[in-house]
């Protein structure tokens, strides 16, 4: 990253590749170079359990989590992840309200509408985003290992999800979900490293 | 509800889309090995946010950081 060496850090049969860097403002081109040092890890590695952006690593830290570490990156080995967005055909014309069509009250620029009404319209969102989530889940079929579902996270999100499928299924997989279903887009991007499920739990720290 | 600050101004292009999902994974996701993670969007789902305002956030991070440090010696 910025030009500085990858530095190797082992523990037993554990490597961790990290970027010494001093700490200052951050910006997307980091973002997107600690992207592409996973996915060339990864591609180079049989997989590799991908860390989050800008966490510190250290040898000591390596050997107090590596049991951690080690029972992680068992579960994501080989694996990858795609990612899907699913987002309304089109959006609602704006100040259209209608009982037919709840997703357009939630769309409505400004308006908060009464409060049984969003009720009403959120869990017609959510129903939807349930159904679209087993929709996936049925079309990705044997060979997802796990799915990651959020329902409706914005106003212009009904779903996004991650799928975690064996990396030489990963294309096939991809190729077989839906790019439309009613009044939909279905978004797939990856297949990626599998930070999704790259799972270790945080020690909490008594205050 | 939604934080008005937080709401894109229009509806984010396909592609747009693919960087929210990455940045999301990068700044949510993955290991971290201790709690003391020197990047934290507080949680947030990123898909809410507009794609600039997820750069934002994690542009100012560290002089918030700087700030608050500053605050707390002063």
């Amino acid at each position: 990253m910025r030009g500085r060496p990858l530095i190797a850090l082992t523990v037993a049969d554990l490597t961790a590749w990290a970027t010494e860097t001093p700490l200052e403002a951050w910006t997307r081109d980091d973002l997107l170079a600690h992207h592409a040092l996973v996915v060339r890890i990864d591609a180079a590695a049989n997989g590799c359990l991908p860390a989050r952006f800008a966490t510190p690593v250290t040898e000591v830290l390596l050997r107090e989590r590596y049991a951690d570490l080690a029972r992680a990156l068992d579960r994501v080995e080989g694996c990858a992840e795609l990612a899907v967005t699913v987002v309304r055909g089109r959006p609602a014309p704006a100040g259209e309200a209608s009982d037919a069509r709840p997703n357009d009250t939630v769309q409505t620029g400004g308006a908060t509408p009464p409060g049984t009404a969003y009720l009403r319209t959120r869990a017609a969102t959510m129903a939807l985003a349930r159904r679209l989530a087993e929709q996936l889940d049925a079309a990705a079929g044997q060979e997802l290992i796990e799915a990651d579902h959020r329902l409706a996270p914005s106003n212009a999100v009904l779903l996004s999800s991650a799928l975690l499928v064996e990396r030489a299924a990963a294309e096939a997989v991809k190729a077989r979900l839906p790019r439309v279903s009613d009044d939909v887009r279905i978004l797939v991007h990856g297949p990626w490293p599998p930070y999704s499920f790259a799972v270790v739990d945080v020690p909490t720290r008594e205050e | 509800m939604t934080d008005e600050r937080y709401v894109s101004l229009g509806a984010p292009a396909d592609d747009e889309f693919t960087l929210l999902e990455l940045a999301d994974r990068l700044l949510n996701k993955g290991v971290v090995l201790t709690g003391e993670a020197t990047i934290s969007v507080a949680g947030v789902d990123l898909i809410y946010l507009g794609l600039n305002v997820v750069l934002t956030a994690v542009e100012n991070l560290k002089h918030t950081d700087d700030t608050a440090a500053r605050d707390h010696s002063g």
